[in-house]
């Protein structure tokens, strides 16, 4: 299986070198790994442990925003920025799990829901640091400590860096402890305690790793935007991205926010350019009806369905390997 | 080892557990029986502090233990299963058992050592790889046995494991409950099926309405008109005299 994801990570490498002169399709391909990684990110609580957290446009906020604050006023190097935003983030993330833990279903999502929308509000309103709705703007200086270029190759490079980051922690955490910790509590919260599972810990741990994570992809964006403001980064539309594209492409697997990402982004990007022009909203008439369709037809998610098909596969071909060699034995 | 002092407990009012003490010893295997509603499983629930008792105390190995969280008890030596039984459905069986084996077993190969071994005492290890949706009920039940037993308890607590099953699987689980109290585990359990509980247990313990009627051997037990009262009602026993 192993294969099977590096051989899906060795194509996306060929497609962006194949596109490196056009800035469009470099841009799409820039915001599915980006969005890919941060899906993952996601992943690691809402798929792992089954908490569907709405908040987590929160944390690539304050990755965004901590980075380019410390940027513009301070002169600090977005990557210096990024790893503050992400200890900032990890710490809150590890806070929020700590009161919204002991909420169950549906009362957790409307407090992370609450959550992302304060920060927003936050944001909006805190003018004499974030300038509010206004925004900020990056100084267009390019240069790799500076973390700013000209060309969109680098940003590809960072960005797909940044999802096999996200990926390897993910499968990581999938063969350790903790992994096995949070489908445990995800299964059964009661029988997994009787076990002697710390479900509250393991959790308040998978915040703070997924939360860091997602700060760190907050930077990339800013950085790749040169500018930010509050519904561009707080947005309940950024906050609902990431479960849906963990869900479609497959939850609680590593590479299903990989999959997720690789059709939706492309699809909002790609009818935007299409008939966005053409009749205004149309385009996101027909996104919502793909994604209805595409969740109706496989509601466990794009991933694993290939996966499926990969190992019938290997299978026909294995059976047919065999088949030959019984043959020559005889 | 096990010892409940005075313990109660009440939802919305409604009296569950009045006042219980009870005491289960250490390489013995204790039953629990009561009519339905008698407040078994509550005592289980408050044993292992999924409940929050009201009143009272409870020790094990002398030390109080309630108001510890689910996981500190069952590392003390306390385990469980569930009378609507709780597997992982979503995970293997071997992984259901691998999570538990986890509290004693920091490296992974260890645990996934001592979960074969467990799934091989309980004639599950042919299934490891299945979901645990996919077994049946009886197995599931088993699979919640494995489950408790890969955390090493001193104490295992078994909420009615014979439930549903038929006279050779019950005979199976009777035969499987007395080896796991061979190797040293003192069990508690609850069970309606009255054969296979005045068979098994040295000590049996009647609950009903929440308060303790009766204790004793089985032979004291099944003799005991308070019991048969309870059991069959205030006719049979009216009529008898």
């Amino acid at each position: 299986m192993r294969k099977f994801d590096a051989g899906i990570f060795l194509i996306m490498l060929i497609f962006m070198l194949l596109y490196n002169s056009n800035n469009f399709v470099m841009g799409i391909i820039f915001q599915a790994l980006l969005w890919a990684a941060l899906a993952g990110s996601w992943n690691i609580l809402g798929g792992f442990a089954g908490q569907f957290s709405i908040a987590h446009s929160a944390f690539i906020g304050i990755g965004a925003y901590t980075s380019s604050l410390l940027y513009i006023h301070l002169g600090v190097s977005p990557w210096l920025g990024m790893l503050a935003g992400a200890a900032i983030s990890c710490m809150i993330g590890i806070f929020l799990g700590a009161i919204c833990f002991k909420l169950k279903g549906h009362f957790f999502v409307l407090a992370t829901l609450a959550f992302g929308q304060l920060m927003l509000i936050i944001a909006v309103y805190w003018r004499s640091l974030t300038k509010g709705s206004e925004g900020l703007s990056l100084p267009f200086n390019t240069g790799f400590l500076l973390m700013a270029f000209t060309n969109r190759l680098p940003y590809v490079i960072i960005a797909f860096l940044y999802l096999v980051l996200v990926i390897s922690v993910t499968i990581y955490i999938d063969k350790s402890k903790l992994g096995y910790f949070l489908t445990a509590y995800r299964e059964d919260d009661d029988a997994a305690r009787i076990v002697g599972v710390n479900t509250f810990r393991a959790r308040l741990l998978a915040s703070g790793i997924s939360s860091s994570l997602a700060a760190v992809g907050g930077t990339l964006y800013a950085q790749y935007m040169f500018y930010i403001d509050p519904i561009n980064v707080f947005g309940i539309n950024i906050a609902a991205q990431a479960p849906l594209i963990a869900i479609v492409g497959g939850l609680g697997t590593s590479m299903g926010p990989v999959f997720g990402a690789i059709l939706i982004l492309p699809l909002t990007q790609l009818l935007r350019a299409w008939v966005g022009g053409s009749l205004h909203g149309l385009h996101l008439i027909i996104y919502g009806v793909i994604l209805i369709i595409v969740l109706f037809l496989i509601p466990e998610g794009l991933y694993p369905r290939f996966q499926q098909a990969f190992y019938r596969l290997i299978k026909r071909e294995e059976k047919n390997a065999g088949t030959k060699k019984s043959v020559k034995g005889v | 080892m096990l010892e409940l002092k005075k313990v109660s407990k009440a939802f919305d009012g409604l009296k569950a557990v009045k006042e219980v003490s009870l005491e289960v010893e250490a390489d013995r295997i204790t039953g629990l029986i009561g009519p339905n509603g008698a407040g078994k499983t509550t005592i289980f629930n408050l044993v292992t502090n999924l409940y929050k008792l009201d009143q009272g105390e409870i020790v094990f190995n002398s030390k109080i233990i309630n108001g510890l969280a689910p996981e500190r008890i069952c590392e003390m030596g306390i385990s469980r299963t569930f009378q609507l039984v709780k597997t992982f459905n979503n995970l293997s069986v071997e992984k259901n058992v691998v999570i538990a084996a986890l509290l004693r077993n920091t490296r992974m190969n260890d645990a996934y050592e001592k979960a074969g071994e467990v799934l091989n005492f309980l004639n599950l290890y042919h299934h490891r790889d299945k979901y645990a949706k996919n077994l049946n009920l009886c197995e599931r039940k088993r699979l919640e046995v494995a489950r408790a037993l890969a955390t090493d308890p001193k104490l295992l607590l078994l909420d009615e494991v014979m439930c549903g099953l038929n006279p050779t699987e019950i005979k199976d689980v009777m035969k499987t409950i007395v080896n796991i109290n061979k190797t040293g585990v003192g069990i508690f359990l609850i069970e309606h099926i009255m054969s296979a509980v005045m068979h098994l247990s040295e000590k049996i313990i009647v609950l009903n309405h929440g308060e303790k009627l009766a204790e004793g051997s089985s032979m004291e037990i099944s003799k005991n008109p308070e019991v048969v009262k309870a059991y069959l009602g205030e006719e049979y026993s009216l009529v008898e005299s």
